[in-house]
């Protein structure tokens, strides 16, 4: 703030204590707490990596389980190149260059859809497994045939998941009636328990930078909810510009459509305020650069488009 | 710092309007082109003098999105004063003003004092909204009335601190139970106690966000 003693390159200095190692400004105010407080910062995270890896390196009894223990998730988890397989058509299909050089440009670069590694796979497969047995639930319960996508099934699955984590266990499949527990029922079952109470632990201690895409993949159960070409077809209306106004498609299915405006113009009075608000959100974020905020201009966007009743909201 | 009072403000108007810049140039006398957004409620704060006596103005920006109309509406509760904001550049943000100001006269205490401020007044070529219109709101409902400009500070530390000036007068007048903190209005230190005294033990619920 006061006389900069490295003068020699004082935009990079500015920067460096301006933005958080997330790349978000810090305030004025907050920029020498920010500065005493680094190495301590850097310290924690190093702890937190150093705690995950130990955990995902670990072998563990209890990360076989999933695979063997439910026959249906066998096939996923055997072809190693099926997450990434159904993954990717995610945000960057639309214009894959755009996020290439946002990549290649920056420093805190936007964690595209990537690979689950492998050691995350038990977390993966449990939360697969949550979210399928929550919408066959809710189908059959409602025999409802647009469940997949609606408000209520989402918020279930989201309440499900935050049960405590030993509670749900027996509902994920991993009951001792499975083939790949039977051989020693009591032994899984406990360290599954284990397992499960250190992850719950490690969680609570936070999520290393490193880990979040693929973390946040893993617990939202990504494979199992991705239903193809949703999110391009949500953005269909933009790429055909002249006759898009016709193509309401999803808003169309009234799933959730009870917001008092009808759907036609909808998105387009979301359309201005996303506009005025993109080059104010995070300013001088380095993801934030045009091709990042063409990407965040299509996900809000279409999330407008698959939650009208919520819309776009700041 | 010691203060006579403390003063709770709140500021109110449509998204991108430039609350947040106006208290920006107030409090830290500096114009971001390109301001972050605001996300539910923020903060800032001064110390002004008014006859002589050290006030803290406590200031609470709002979100101006529609979506969080609920969350500011719970912010008018104790404030002392209120700027409501415009842009004179844009209509819209003008004729809105009545349902900003319904919110307000529901929600806030009967003599929180409003001002109301045609922002972006640097923007004459593109004005949109008269001055003449913006006066003859400010007189049907109450309002004390400036165009300000959060870009060149122009009428800045005006609006803030006439605002305070009538809530200052307001309190010589009687007009205010100073120990009664739902008025926005916190006696300090070096204050004039009330009739029954400034309270510290009943900390409001800003509590120590900003000092």
């Amino acid at each position: 703030m006061k006389a900069k003693p490295q003068i020699l390159n004082p935009p990079l200095v500015a920067f460096e204590h301006k933005r958080d190692a997330y790349g978000f400004a810090v305030r004025p105010q907050h920029v020498q707490r920010y500065r005493e407080y680094a190495t301590i910062y850097k310290e924690e995270e190093e702890e937190r990596s150093d705690r995950w890896k130990d955990f995902l390196e670990r072998p563990s009894e209890f990360v076989q389980l999933p695979v063997n223990g439910s026959p249906s998730e066998e096939p996923k988890v055997a072809s190693p190149d099926d997450g990434s397989e159904k993954i990717p058509e995610g945000d960057d299909l639309n214009e894959p260059e755009a996020h290439e050089d946002e990549v290649s440009k920056t420093t805190h670069r936007a964690q595209i859809w990537a690979q689950i590694r492998p050691s995350l796979r038990a977390i993966e497969d449990m939360m697969n497994a949550r979210v399928k047995k929550k919408i066959s639930a809710t189908k059959t319960e409602q025999d409802v045939e647009a469940g997949e996508d609606s408000e209520d099934e989402f918020y279930d699955v989201e309440r499900s998941e935050s049960d405590p984590i030993p509670e749900v266990l027996s509902s994920d499949g991993v009951s001792v009636a499975t083939p790949g527990v039977a051989s020693n029922p009591a032994v899984s079952l406990e360290s599954s328990i284990l397992w499960k109470q250190e992850l719950e632990f490690l969680v609570q201690g936070g999520v290393p930078m490193a880990l979040r895409g693929e973390l946040w993949q893993a617990f939202v159960g990504v494979k199992s909810r991705h239903v193809k070409n949703y999110y391009q077809n949500l953005l269909l209306p933009d790429n055909k510009k002249e006759n898009g106004v016709d193509h309401q498609k999803s808003d169309g299915d009234e799933a959730n459509n009870k917001s008092t405006l009808d759907s036609v113009d909808v998105p387009e009075k979301w359309k201005l305020q996303i506009e005025k608000d993109l080059p104010r959100t995070f300013p001088g974020h380095p993801a934030l650069d045009e091709g990042g905020r063409n990407a965040l201009r299509r996900l809000l966007t279409a999330y407008a488009r698959h939650n009208p009743s919520v819309g776009y909201c700041q | 710092m010691s203060y006579a009072y403390l003063f709770k403000y709140i500021i109110i108007g449509d998204t991108g309007v430039g609350k947040s810049c106006l208290l920006l140039q107030f409090t830290d006398k500096r114009f971001q082109p390109v301001h972050d957004l605001t996300i539910g409620v923020e903060f800032g704060a001064r110390m002004i003098t008014i006859d002589n006596k050290p006030i803290k103005l406590q200031i609470w920006d709002t979100a101006g999105q529609e979506s969080f109309r609920s969350i500011t509406r719970s912010y008018y509760r104790g404030a002392a004063g209120a700027l409501l904001v415009y842009d004179i550049t844009r209509r819209e943000t003008f004729n809105h003003l009545a349902s900003w100001l319904e919110d307000a006269r529901q929600h806030a205490n009967a003599n929180m004092t409003i001002m109301l401020i045609g922002n972006k007044s640097d923007l004459a070529h593109r004005r949109a909204v008269s001055t003449e219109e913006g006066e003859q709101f400010a007189k049907e409902n109450g309002l004390i009335f400036m165009e300000a400009s959060a870009k060149t500070a122009q009428n800045v530390e005006e609006a803030f601190i006439n605002t305070a000036g009538t809530i200052y007068k307001k309190i010589q007048d009687g007009v205010f139970d100073v120990s009664n903190e739902s008025y926005g209005i916190k006696v300090g230190y070096g204050g004039i106690p009330g009739p029954s005294g400034g309270k510290d033990g009943s900390a409001s619920q800003a509590g120590g966000c900003c000092s």
